[in-house]
């Protein structure tokens, strides 16, 4: 009873355990999965990582007349598991896991509405630009 | 006298982490029969790694299958996958899968204790279980660079090799939790109220574990030895000093105390394989496609998972079949509800730790 009695008294006066979240920042673990990265040229447009993603989170668009290519990562369908950055040719240089995060608002730019329509226009892209480029020869 | 009363419990109740729907038939206090109803999760999973997504996709779908036990699914289905392909992994892939997988273990081992203590009214323990459970899941969080869905395994290796830095971090923590769990341990063991609640309830019998072919700790709690990792030879357990739980009495307290005893064991295992971690490359190069047909057997936190895989030499698979192991012990947790009182309907379903998610899938 007097060990309990001790224990109570110490937790009465002691820290609390738990963190006072949104004042103090959370600490994150070394290596944390975070948002996926592409540097335009470093890149030389295989498209391997988006056929490797899982979720399907990873678009390219291609410009028709002179075949350059936009990169576009969907943070809400992303599932962060690495996958696209390992498939990489160039792992480590062309596509990269930051530890930052995406915004928490889904609203803030959209993506998701237009999602669908950019996965049609993204394939598309891809076929007029092969399409002329055979025609070109 | 005695009338007959008809009780559901669930799709929602308080002793639940996940849907499912029992119909008890009820005299008096006693239960006569029951009925359960499983199917409330079912999200066509199998279909989709059929269908929609490519085989080096898969182990990113099927880790979805279930949250507390993620890992032991995509663990089950590359080592599938490797068997179909003959893709010989490195050692050191290996004890940092059997890593992964312990993590995983105390994590839902630590949940499973923390909910029985709460359905047998002790709320603090549960807090007290919870936040032993956060330490594995920061070592978590370190190890495979996230707290649930790790994504750590994929066909012909693991995604992040352990670095000196973190091994360090691991001991630290893993000798903390080692503490704790001795603590836990005592308490469990000794505590009166508690014994109350799980002493001589829910019995399963050694004949009924073996009539419904039990797995996991549900069996190994009624003095039945089986445990996939030493049975099936997908991960060394062997080497890295493995030791089997037994109990014998088949009730609460004695599953328990297998839980109990498999977090000190799965601990200890981790020290091991931190101490004398095979050096190598965490990746093998996969080519081609799969073709034929392989089985795995994987133990996870709740028993052994099943998987079997059939390929066709495209990308795309024929059938991936998974055998989730709280859809093994769904007969056992029906037959041992018979003759308990009704007011003991909840420990004795939070000390069978269903997994729904893993059984409708």
């Amino acid at each position: 009873m007097f060990r309990a009695l001790g224990l109570a008294f110490k937790n009465l006066v002691r820290k609390p355990v738990t963190r006072n979240y949104p004042a103090e920042k959370l600490p994150k673990a070394a290596r944390y999965r975070g948002l996926v990265l592409w540097k335009k040229e470093k890149c030389i447009s295989c498209f391997i990582c988006e056929k490797a993603c899982p979720p399907g989170a990873i678009l390219f668009t291609q410009n028709v007349e002179t075949g350059e290519v936009e990169f576009h990562l969907n943070p809400y369908l992303c599932i962060y598991c690495g996958e696209c950055v390992r498939a990489c040719p160039d792992r480590s240089n062309a596509l990269t896991q930051s530890e930052e995060l995406a915004d928490a608002g889904i609203s803030a730019d959209q993506i998701n509405s237009s999602w669908s329509a950019l996965e049609i226009s993204a394939a598309d892209s891809k076929l007029k630009y092969r399409a002329r480029k055979k025609d070109k020869k | 006298m005695s009338r007959t009363y008809v009780i559901p419990l669930g799709a929602q109740h308080v002793s639940l982490l996940e849907p499912i729907r029992f119909l008890f038939t009820v005299e008096n206090e006693r239960i006569a029969s029951v009925e359960a109803d499983i199917g409330f999760v079912h999200r066509g999973i199998e279909l989709a790694c059929a269908t929609k997504f490519k085989f080096k996709q898969v182990p990113y779908v099927v880790a979805r299958v279930c949250g507390l036990c993620a890992v032991v699914h995509s663990t089950a289905y590359v080592t599938a996958v490797e068997r179909l392909m003959k893709i010989e992994t490195t050692r050191r892939t290996k004890w940092l899968r059997i890593v992964a997988n312990e993590l995983d273990r105390i994590q839902s081992h630590f949940i499973a204790l923390g909910h029985t203590s709460e359905c047998a009214g002790f709320e603090a323990l549960f807090m007290a279980c919870m936040k032993d459970r956060e330490t594995a899941l920061e070592l978590t969080e370190a190890f495979t660079g996230n707290r649930m869905q790790f994504d750590y395994v994929n066909i012909g290796g693991v995604n992040r090799d352990l670095t000196p830095e973190m091994a360090l971090l691991m001991k630290k923590k893993l000798s903390l939790l080692k503490n704790r769990v001795n603590d836990l341990q005592e308490l469990f063991m000794s505590n009166w109220s508690l014994s109350l609640k799980y002493k001589g309830i829910g019995v399963v019998s050694l004949e009924d574990a073996q009539r419904f072919n039990a797995t996991g700790p549900i069996a190994r709690a009624s003095g039945l030895a089986t445990d996939l990792r030493v049975e099936a030879d997908m991960l060394p357990y062997g080497d890295v000093g493995f030791e089997l739980a037994l109990e014998t009495a088949g009730d609460i307290h004695s599953r328990n105390v297998v839980r109990l005893r498999e977090l000190a064991n799965s601990i200890r295992m981790i020290e091991n394989i931190l101490d004398g971690l095979p050096v190598g490359d965490i990746e093998v190069p996969v080519k081609g496609n799969p073709d034929g047909d392989a089985i795995s057997h994987i133990e996870a936190p709740r028993g052994q998972c099943i998987y079997m895989v059939r390929g066709n030499m495209t990308s795309t698979l024929d059938r991936v079949k998974i055998q989730a192991p709280t859809f093994a012990n769904i007969p056992v947790i029906v037959n041992a509800f018979v003759g308990e009182e009704y007011g003991n309907a909840p420990p004795i379903l939070a000390s069978f730790d269903p997994c729904l998610s893993c059984t409708a899938r």
